[in-house]
């Protein structure tokens, strides 16, 4: 509560809403790493937001929930969707070329037959993502990273977490990972959450997760 | 429409688990407030994709929901707001020109279904809020209910930006004190 009277006054003017784009940036990122800030920010929205709730309500355009569902953490999506996803990333995402190049990599080249299982692991449209294909019937997994680049002395890890059971490491996503095999039960395979935490480098040193997982999803087939 | 805060939060503790039906229950329940918010910053189509948005990150991050800072309600609607300033502030400049004249923003409360849900902060903000100056009461509800920045308020009300830079924070310290009295 001892910020000084500017800080404060663009904690408040944060929460009101009157700064300019860079302005904003410039305190969405110092919050991050100032507590104080963070603290006075997160007082000043609190302090507000009785105005919001006494707003009057308007009711959104029909499928906007079914457009929700489709890009929630971790989820499964069949071709179709997936394809549609990828294209509203190439409209919607800066330096979009490369990333639908990588995902369009995955899609040609994995014509998805009838035991193929494809998850994109990511939370939302702005944020890192992995895809992933699982064969179920040859035990092999392929994973890469979209868009998504581990700090540098980080690294990714990926995770089977078969029900009741202790995660057990997939290994590093580097580049190009896979195909690589799985050791499971092709029903463990199926059942499984996989889940990718950010690791020292080169990988868990106790053979753990070391944190929680920042991405998971469950397999989902593919077509029929 | 409006769910009790007590339900809501409920909700949002099933959410946190990944519960998926409760997701969908609690996008029913607050769906139409969380767009009010945000249609009233932009325009309609990026209204209903920042909607979206809001929803995603409502579903990533329920589990940080902490009652000790507000309803359920106040929670997800900052998160929408918040998405729907950094939409209106990255696309161009809010107009107020469509602002009918004599607008008064504060007249936008007057919701006869939000009245069930008018707490005593409400009751507390709107006593401190109506202590200030009408202009700078009509600036601060402009930008709280418009998304308004310093620019659109300066062109409004013909000042100088500095000169609202300077209204504005002078307005919200003033609120504070008022608040915390």
């Amino acid at each position: 509560m001892s910020l000084n009277p500017d800080d404060e006054g663009l904690a408040a003017e944060y929460a009101l809403g009157t700064l300019d784009a860079a302005e904003r940036a410039a305190v969405a990122a110092r919050r991050l790493a100032e507590p104080e800030l963070d603290a006075a920010i997160s007082a000043w929205e609190t302090r507000l937001s009785p105005l919001a709730e006494a707003m009057p309500e308007l009711a959104p355009p029909p499928g906007v929930f079914s457009r929700i569902e489709a890009r929630l953490g971790g989820e499964v999506v069949d071709l179709a969707a997936w394809r549609a996803r990828v294209a509203r990333w190439r409209a919607a995402t800066a330096g979009a070329a490369a990333l639908a190049a990588a995902l369009g990599f995955v899609v040609a080249t994995r014509p998805t037959p009838p035991h193929q299982f494809v998850a994109v692991l990511q939370k939302s449209p702005d944020e890192p993502a992995f895809a992933m294909t699982v064969d179920v019937d040859r035990l092999e997994f392929s994973v890469r990273p979209v868009a998504a680049q581990a700090p540098a002395d980080k690294s990714y890890e990926l995770w089977i977490i078969a029900p009741s059971q202790a995660p057990k490491s997939l290994g590093v996503i580097d580049a190009a990972t896979g195909p690589r095999g799985l050791s499971a039960e092709r029903g463990a395979v199926r059942e499984a959450t996989y889940a990718v935490t950010v690791e020292p480098k080169g990988g868990s040193p106790t053979g753990k997760p070391s944190g929680a997982p920042v991405f998971f999803g469950k397999l989902v087939p593919v077509g029929p | 429409m409006t769910a009790a805060p007590d339900d809501l939060a409920a909700l949002l503790a099933k959410v946190a688990a990944k519960d998926r039906a409760a997701f969908s229950a609690l996008y029913r329940a607050t769906s139409a407030k969380l767009y009010g918010v945000v249609a009233r910053i932009l325009s309609h189509g990026d209204a209903s994709e920042v909607l979206q948005e809001a929803y995603v990150k409502i579903w990533a991050r329920a589990g940080d929901y902490d009652a000790a800072r507000g309803s359920p309600l106040a929670w997800m609607a900052t998160i929408a707001r918040n998405r729907a300033l950094d939409e209106a502030r990255k696309s161009r400049p809010v107009s107020l020109e469509d602002m009918p004249d004599g607008y008064e923003p504060a007249a936008e409360t007057e919701d006869p279904l939000a009245s069930r849900e008018r707490s005593q902060a409400y009751a507390a903000l709107m006593r401190c809020l109506e202590r200030l100056e009408p202009d700078k009461r009509a600036m601060v509800l402009a930008a709280y209910y418009r998304g308004a920045s310093r620019e659109a308020l300066a062109t409004r009300y013909n000042a100088p930006v500095g000169t609202v830079k300077t209204w504005l924070r002078r307005s919200l310290a003033e609120l504070k004190g008022c608040l915390s009295s």
